[in-house]
């Protein structure tokens, strides 16, 4: 039974702290891979990914 | 509480290293450390600190410069040279006699304050609700040296504390029938985490409302407590990003204000207003007759025991006084703290069962003051409430007037209600006693060995009697 456990030694407080800690690390992990969450969404909708547009080519140089 | 002369320590007042708090000549003071006092300073500098006191956030307070009285104030207490003097708040009033709204309110103030201090980059490091007193039936936060600047803005150390003081007991007050006395008397800090999740199945622990804030945490700190430390490393790791803390932080403000929402007054007494009303405005009758018996006394502190929703507390306040309302039914002060949010007046709401106050209670039993400590008043109102105290509480007339005189230093304003009363009739329909002292010849022969009576009037179309006396021993 979980409750075995010496309820004295354990810090009241540290769940709240430990979900604290995942929440945040939960969040950072999404706003990091913001971009990438979004393009790959949008690859699979058929949208086209963000980015800036490519420039047209210079048909001027082609060829030398 | 009467101001002590000299200096003298709040027994409370001596957990947080970084200061505590003193009474000297009547003042209310705070001695600070440096570390406290740098971050006060800075506060105070750009303004902030005079902003939060500017929108009720905390309570106000000024930075003492040298002078003659931080001379007297270093020489009082060896050690500390910085001092805060602080607004004198009375009465002192704790958790335990507060009702729902008030616990909720005194939590998002809490919440507010953390998103405010969270802005420049500062924190609470704790959230005790016994860093919240009520002033003109507001809430405002009193411990300033809580304000800390941590390392990590995504975390908030003192959010457990701030469930275990705030959400759990509303919680378990609307799920589970408690009440704020039982869960805050019997134990400071409020109840763990682990007695929290003890009160609810596992089932009923999956609910959406409760497993972020419950249930996770309890899973936690069972499996995340293995010994093998790396939470102050944890804490310790710099980190400016406050936006999950707000986040939570706003969801929290949110859940508390939805929880007291969810609350519905239930109790039997505060319907009296409604139910019990006097005929052929007796009503109206009787408020003058209290008005005048009031002017006449002219009190600066009024305690209306027995308020129900607070009629006369709202009355009594409009003759300029400071009232403390009190009623043993929560219900019916909860309705008076509603009243009282949406029309502010110099009214501290309790709830006080008066035959069984709070006690005094923490380190020494001198921590929290018990009630007779805290309240007393110039002028005790006690209006249709003596039948409840003799027939209900089973106290002997000696010993209501024993009580009375302990509550009131100067006037008694008291409300005689006979046995022929149809309210006397309701409360003794299935008691076999006579009640022979309930006449008012007794009555007045009984306080009069302790009152000396100003003024008596019958409450005209009943058979009530409003008596003003005032106390002999009247100081």
């Amino acid at each position: 039974m979980p409750f075995k456990v010496s309820l004295a030694y354990i810090d009241p407080v540290s769940g709240s702290i430990l979900i604290q800690a995942i929440a945040a690390a939960m969040v950072g992990t999404v706003a990091f891979f913001r971009k990438s969450i979004w393009s790959v969404i949008r690859r699979f909708s058929g949208s086209a990914p963000p980015g800036p547009p490519t420039p047209p080519a210079d048909k001027d140089h082609e060829g030398s | 509480m009467d101001p002590e002369p000299g200096a003298s320590r709040d027994a409370g007042s001596f957990r947080d290293p970084s200061g505590f708090v003193f009474r000297h000549d009547g003042r209310m003071f705070r001695a600070i450390d440096a570390k406290c006092a740098a971050i006060l300073d800075n506060l105070a500098s750009t303004g902030a600190l005079k902003r939060l006191v500017a929108d009720g956030l905390v309570v106000e307070t000024s930075i003492l410069e040298p002078s003659p009285v931080v001379e007297d104030l270093t020489a009082a207490h060896p050690g500390w040279s910085r001092f805060l003097e602080h607004a004198l708040i009375d009465p002192i009033t704790y958790p335990y006699c507060w009702t729902v709204s008030m616990l909720a309110d005194a939590g998002i103030r809490t919440v507010d304050l953390q998103l405010r201090l969270l802005e420049t980059g500062h924190s609470l490091k704790d959230a005790t609700a016994y860093n919240i007193q009520f002033v003109r039936g507001r809430p405002v936060f009193i411990d300033l040296s809580s304000i800390e600047k941590p390392a990590r803005l995504d975390i908030w150390v003192a959010l457990g504390q701030f469930q275990q003081m705030f959400t759990f007991p509303l919680m378990l007050v609307n799920d589970r029938g408690w009440d704020l006395r039982s869960y805050f008397l019997a134990s400071l800090g409020g109840r763990s985490v682990e007695q929290v999740g003890r009160s609810f199945t596992r089932l009923q622990r999956l609910r959406p409302g409760r497993l972020l804030d419950l249930t996770l945490p309890l899973w936690l700190n069972r499996r995340g407590d293995s010994g093998k430390g790396g939470g102050r490393e944890m804490l310790m790791r710099p980190n400016a990003d406050r936006g999950p803390q707000a986040i939570n932080l706003r969801r929290l403000r949110g859940k508390i204000a939805r929880l007291a929402a969810r609350y519905d007054p239930g109790g039997a007494w505060h319907d009296y207003t409604r139910t019990c009303t006097y005929a052929g405005g007796a009503d109206d009758a009787k408020k003058d007759l209290v008005r005048q018996m009031l002017a006449a006394a002219r009190p600066k502190r009024v305690l209306d025991l027995g308020c129900n929703t607070g009629d006369y507390s709202f009355l009594a306040a409009e003759t300029g006084a400071s009232v403390i309302a009190a009623d043993g039914d929560h219900d019916a002060v909860e309705m008076l703290y509603r009243r009282l949010r949406g029309k502010p007046a110099d009214i501290a709401p309790m709830v006080v069962d008066i035959g069984n106050p709070s006690p005094a209670i923490g380190f020494m039993n001198r921590e929290r003051a018990s009630f007779h400590d805290r309240v007393r008043a110039d002028a005790l109102l006690a209006l249709a409430l003596i039948h409840h105290l003799h027939v209900s509480g089973n106290l002997p007339l000696t010993a209501i007037r024993d009580l009375f005189c302990a509550l009131t230093r100067d006037a008694l304003i008291l409300e005689f209600v006979p046995p022929d009363d149809p309210q006397f009739r309701r409360l003794t329909r299935f008691r076999l006693d006579d009640y022979p002292d309930m006449n008012l010849p007794r009555c007045l022969e009984v306080f009069g060995q302790r009152f000396d009576l100003v003024r008596q009037a019958p409450v005209p179309g009943t058979s009530r009697t409003l008596l003003h006396m005032r106390s002999r021993s009247a100081t």
